[in-house]
């Protein structure tokens, strides 16, 4: 009983120490992208947690200022954003990682209008 | 002697712990959307939280109506079937299973009514385990700027 | 007989829901008007995980860039994005991958657009 305690204990040990540093995948999205695809921004949120334990996630919001600050007198379209987690033994580290593009203002304003504007066109077209 | 220090080290971690993670908050999943530049100047921030706790099962139940119902959701909600199945469930998991999906349904309207006439802008969507002073359990959470 | 069963138990294990495929993540972004929905453009990559070690996680970048390579000159919208594993030995071999579909939307559309507004 005692050999195959070992065997297990050693076998989780040697698990973790085999993935310590493995970066994995949590969750992935992305916005829709702008056909001006110049300046690319990126901004990250990281936390290191003894055992996967935390007691706020107010670290993620920030993520949005970050990035903003990136892009100051433009808007962020075309945004990529990735989870991911990475064990090191008894600490996790969770980071969050926004990747976006930066395109001028006046051209940010008129993609709000635009598609509407298109499917107008198309309708008077047919009509 | 090495068994009682074995015993009183595991103790003196498992019960600290057990009041500790109580309060634990978990992240399971953050997403974004697009930052328009002129929020920081003009916008007004707004925040939507909401759990399963704080739903209201009869206006799911409607919503769930309207919508052309779910198989497991409103229309069996308080039925024992649900409970069950639940068990059965296989793959990965966001957080502790919850009994009835339709709990974040309502986060768009409530989004619009706090912002009526506006635009929403600089979105950040997370999921999440978390005691707040009224909102507690899986909570999905909404942040994002009104820009009017 | 003891070892047979063990055998059979162990391939059993070892093949039991092999090639399953579980979605982990999928988000789906701000669709356009039916008459813009002409042309899809989709773009994927994978990344193995080998006895739960991860070789990288440049893949989604991989599968982003095939995206915009597929649509170089308009811009994208109605992005359904998906991250799933597909399970090949235990759970401890098993295939990531990320998925994006969308529908192209051209630059001339927008162009007209924009002139029709100044005029």
């Amino acid at each position: 009983m005692s050999k195959i305690k070992m065997g297990v204990i050693s076998t989780v040990i040697g698990a973790m120490l085999i993935t310590s540093g493995c970066t994995y995948t949590r969750a992935i999205s992305q916005t829709n992208v702008p056909s001006e695809r110049g300046k690319v921004v990126e901004a990250s949120v990281e936390r290191m947690m003894f055992l996967g334990i935390a007691f706020d996630n107010d670290d993620v919001p920030k993520l949005v200022e970050k990035l903003r600050d990136k892009c100051p007198n433009g808007a962020i379209r075309g945004i990529l954003t990735k989870d991911l987690s990475t064990s090191y033994l008894i600490v996790i580290v969770r980071k969050t990682i926004a990747q976006g593009y930066c395109i001028k203002e006046n051209l940010a304003a008129d993609d709000a209008d635009t598609n509407l504007k298109a499917a107008e066109l198309e309708t008077e077209a047919k009509i | 002697m090495l068994q009682i220090i074995k015993q009183a080290t595991i103790l003196g971690l498992v019960i600290p712990l057990s009041f500790v993670l109580h309060g634990c908050a978990v992240l399971h999943k953050a997403q974004l959307g697009d930052i328009d530049g002129r929020s920081s100047k003009n916008g007004t921030p707004i925040s939507i939280k909401v759990s399963e706790t704080t739903v209201d099962f009869g206006e799911a139940a409607r919503i769930a109506r309207n919508l052309g119902g779910s198989k497991s959701g409103a229309n069996v909600l308080g039925n024992a079937a649900s409970t069950y199945e639940s068990y059965f469930q296989y793959g990965p998991r966001t957080g502790t299973p919850v009994f009835n999906e339709l709990y974040a349904r309502s986060v768009p309207n409530e989004l619009a009514e706090k912002c009526p006439g506006g635009r929403i802008t600089d979105m950040i969507s997370i999921r999440e385990t978390r005691a707040y002073p009224v909102v507690k359990g899986e909570i999905v959470r909404v942040d994002a700027v009104c820009i009017k | 007989m003891k070892t047979l069963l063990r055998l059979t138990l162990a391939t059993l294990a070892a093949t039991t829901l092999s090639s399953c495929v579980t979605v982990k993540s999928v988000s789906i972004s701000q669709i356009p008007e039916t008459s813009q929905r002409k042309q899809v453009v989709k773009a994927s990559a994978t990344s193995p995980v080998v006895f739960l070690i991860p070789f990288n996680t440049d893949y989604i970048e991989e599968a982003r860039a095939d995206l915009l390579q597929a649509c170089p000159n308009g811009h994208i919208e109605g992005l359904l994005s998906k991250h799933e594993d597909t399970n090949y030995f235990i759970g401890l071999v098993y295939m990531q991958k990320v998925n994006f579909t969308g529908y192209c939307l051209p630059k001339i559309a927008m162009t007209r657009a924009k002139a029709k507004r100044k005029g």
